[in-house]
């Protein structure tokens, strides 16, 4: 009977272990997926640059520093290879694009043009799309992070190998200021 | 998100089978009561020793009617959730959006942003052609999900306020209250609007006053008395829709927005403004984000309140966004009264230039010579013909228009236009072809020389709604003349002497005829619309105009009335 109880709980444990590892799959392929979904949104904004340079630079024959800016934060944000470098890349692009975006309202010409107001409104829906997608990307990474540091799935994950996903952060002054009332 | 993936699934069928059980157990009670008073008042044999209730119903016949009430709720279940989707779209007139129209793709940019904050549900967007400010959302079960905005709502709500309203009506979608309140709406609120326009369109029937007013005033009896049973059902049921579906979709949208005071301004704009009561989708208010009744059930507390209404008081909600938000709640309602008569400053639409390289000529009309024009508004001079006198500027020679290369060549273009198809979009004045413009957003089809243009009746009301530019002058001093007590008097009196007449041409759009007509009695500006499809023509101004004259009768009825005054006959 003894050795009959023993074998059930070595049982219990390994099908534990299996839906605990199982888990952790889901788990971290949520966290790909996320991953996927800002890479997705961050490619858009590469490819939606050239066409609002082509459509402003005519208007902005004295603003070429802006444009060169703008061109060259792309192609950086393009190039990183890594986490923290694509991060850091996207974050420089973002600045630059807002630099052009302010310098694009003193331009009535430019304000007015229905091209370079389409491009806006794209590139701003990509912005906030990029910001959805990364907030969901750190849910799911922040859920994946506590699964994998909780007590007793730890043991599985540290067993089969399952590492720590990073987060996605990008540096937004803008965010840190209070919220004003705009009706 | 606050519940997993599971628990969403067991409580969103648990509620629906609630449903189907509250169906089940209102046929048999139904039926119970029938057939108990069918025996009763026929006096049919009694056993002596029977309980009460067994004299009603025996064992065998309880059984029967459990069959019968079992079957019937089947049928109606399945009848009233087939085509769900489709069904809750036509009830509140959502429409697909219009892909050339700059505010509709603002819209779908942001559902599709709001989708990726809930991981990528799909959610298709849509728009409701009314003035009134509301948003509402419905799924199916396949799955299949949509989120409604209002054009009032896409007019009047900036971008982080109309995300915060999406991610409320997306909150239902993920959480399944969305699919309970479309099982809902589809069990009996469809049924109930069905039978409101039945009613609406027997009572303004002329044969109803007729000779077969008799046999017809059975039918409206009978669709009154099922009408006043299905509010009856539908009241009843909605004791199993919970107010804190409401709570919890806010809550769940500032966890998507990280805006609260967003979801609290665009909250307290709707409260201040006509929500859509009187029109079509009005049964369904257990699907929007606001009650559009103004002055329901939903704004009061109580058990009752809390037992029979779907939405909880305004007020209570924004509260606890501010809470969230950490501002005053006094200083917030003071802003928001003061922003019900602050009105965005607006400037004119700039004037479209032409290029400076591009040739201008002067037209000899009226004995002078009139100019410079450029080469659309040349060909648009009333009296010009090929044989006119024209003169390029920067050359000394005067010629016939037919001499000129390029005003031969916008010549012939006019002319091999007006052989095409009939249904090709032309100038009715100048016979130019039009040119698709964006004005505040929605394509017209304008003509570059006279600026008259075609519009559709749906894009009218979105320029109802839009404030973007502000009125020239003439508009203004016209727009006041006409809403004077003078003014108006005498434009009514013309009204009743010639109320619609034949504009002497056929609609390019669909071949009806075309009538020149006003606009409405409340709008006295005389336009030429089809009788048919709707579409307008409007010569110059007269559409600023129309938005002039709506807009002041819209401030009016605020200092006026109020917030909730009512619009009518736009």
């Amino acid at each position: 009977m003894m050795w009959g109880l023993l074998g059930l709980i070595v049982v219990g444990v390994i099908c534990w272990g299996i839906l605990a590892y199982n888990g952790l799959v889901r788990s971290r392929q949520g966290v790909k997926n996320a991953w996927s979904q800002i890479d997705v949104q961050l490619k858009r904004r590469h490819d939606l640059i050239p066409n609002l340079v082509e459509a402003v630079k005519g208007y902005l024959a004295h603003e070429r520093q802006t444009l060169e800016q703008v061109i060259k934060a792309r192609t950086q944000a393009v190039n990183a290879s890594n986490l923290p470098e694509k991060a850091a890349a996207e974050n420089v692009l973002t600045q630059t694009l807002r630099s052009l975006f302010a310098v694009v309202e003193r331009y009535p010409d430019l304000k007015a043009n229905q091209n370079v107001l389409a491009l806006q409104e794209e590139l701003t829906s990509t912005e906030n799309r990029i910001s959805f997608a990364r907030q969901f990307y750190n849910d799911q990474t922040a859920r994946f992070n506590a699964a994998i540091e909780s007590v007793p799935v730890n043991l599985v994950a540290n067993a089969t190998g399952f590492v720590k996903a990073e987060f996605f952060q990008i540096e937004d002054p803008a965010h840190r200021d209070a919220p004003a009332v705009k009706f | 998100m606050p519940f997993t993936h599971v628990e969403i699934e067991e409580r969103t069928t648990r509620t629906i089978a609630a449903l189907f059980l509250f169906l089940v157990v209102l046929y048999t009670v139904s039926l119970v009561a029938l057939v108990g008073g069918i025996k009763f008042f026929l006096g049919l044999e009694r056993v002596a020793g029977q309980r009460a209730w067994q004299r009603l119903l025996t064992p065998l016949e309880l059984a029967q009617v459990l069959g019968v009430s079992l079957t019937l709720s089947g049928l109606h279940w399945v009848f009233s959730t087939h085509q769900l989707f489709e069904r809750v779209q036509t009830a509140i007139g959502g429409m697909p959006l219009d892909a050339r129209d700059s505010y509709h793709t603002k819209l779908s940019h942001i559902v599709q942003e709001v989708s990726i904050a809930t991981g990528g549900r799909p959610i298709e967007p849509y728009v409701i052609n009314t003035p009134a400010v509301n948003a509402c959302a419905w799924t199916d079960f396949a799955g299949r999900a949509a989120i409604a905005v209002t054009e009032g709502a896409l007019a009047r709500l900036s971008r982080a306020q109309l995300e915060s309203v999406i991610g409320h009506e997306a909150a239902h979608v993920v959480s399944g209250d969305s699919l309970t309140t479309s099982v809902f709406c589809g069990l009996f609120a469809l049924h109930e609007e069905a039978l409101k326009r039945l009613a609406k369109l027997l009572g303004s029937s002329d044969d109803v006053r007729g000779e077969s007013g008799g046999r017809l005033g059975v039918v409206i009896f009978f669709a009154w008395a099922v009408l006043q049973a299905t509010v009856g059902m539908k009241t009843l049921c909605e004791m199993l829709i919970s107010r804190e579906k409401e709570y919890r979709a806010d809550a769940v949208a500032v966890r998507l927005t990280r805006n609260p005071l967003a979801l609290a301004e665009a909250l307290s704009i709707l409260s201040r403004r006509w929500r859509g009561v009187g029109t079509r989708g009005e049964s369904l208010s257990s699907i929007f984000i606001m009650d559009p009744g103004a002055e329901s059930l939903s704004e009061r507390e109580g058990l009752f309140a809390e037992w029979f209404s779907t939405h909880p008081p305004t007020d209570r909600r924004i509260g606890l966004l501010l809470g969230m938000a950490h501002l005053d709640p006094e200083r917030f309602s003071e802003q928001a009264s003061t922003s019900l008569r602050r009105f965005p400053p607006r400037s004119l639409p700039a004037p479209v230039k032409p290029d400076e390289g591009d040739p201008r000529w002067m037209v000899w009309e009226d004995g002078q010579w009139r100019g410079p024009f450029g080469l659309a508004e040349t060909m648009g001079v009333k009296q010009l013909v090929p044989e006119s006198w024209v003169r390029r500027v920067g050359e000394d020679i005067t010629r016939p228009a037919h001499q000129d290369a390029l005003l031969l060549e916008a010549f012939r273009q006019r002319y091999a236009k007006a052989a095409e198809s009939p249904h090709r979009l032309e100038c009715p004045r100048c016979r130019l072809g039009l040119a698709m413009v964006l004005y505040e957003g929605a394509p017209i089809e304008e003509c570059p020389a006279c600026h008259g243009c075609y519009v559709e009746s749906n894009t009218m009301t979105r320029l109802f709604c839009r404030q973007e530019y502000d009125f020239p002058e003439p508009v203004k001093r016209l727009g006041d003349a006409l809403l004077s007590e003078e003014g108006y008097a005498l434009a009514r009196q013309h009204l009743r002497a010639r109320r619609q007449i034949s504009a002497g041409r056929s609609c390019p759009r669909c071949g009806a005829a075309v009538l020149r007509k006003y606009y409405t009695d409340a709008y006295p500006v005389e336009v030429e619309q089809c009788w048919e499809c709707g579409l307008a023509w409007l010569d110059d101004q007269e559409r600023e105009l129309l938005q002039y004259l709506y807009e002041k009768r819209e401030r009016h009825l605020v200092d006026e009335r109020g917030p909730k005054g009512r619009l009518s006959d736009c």
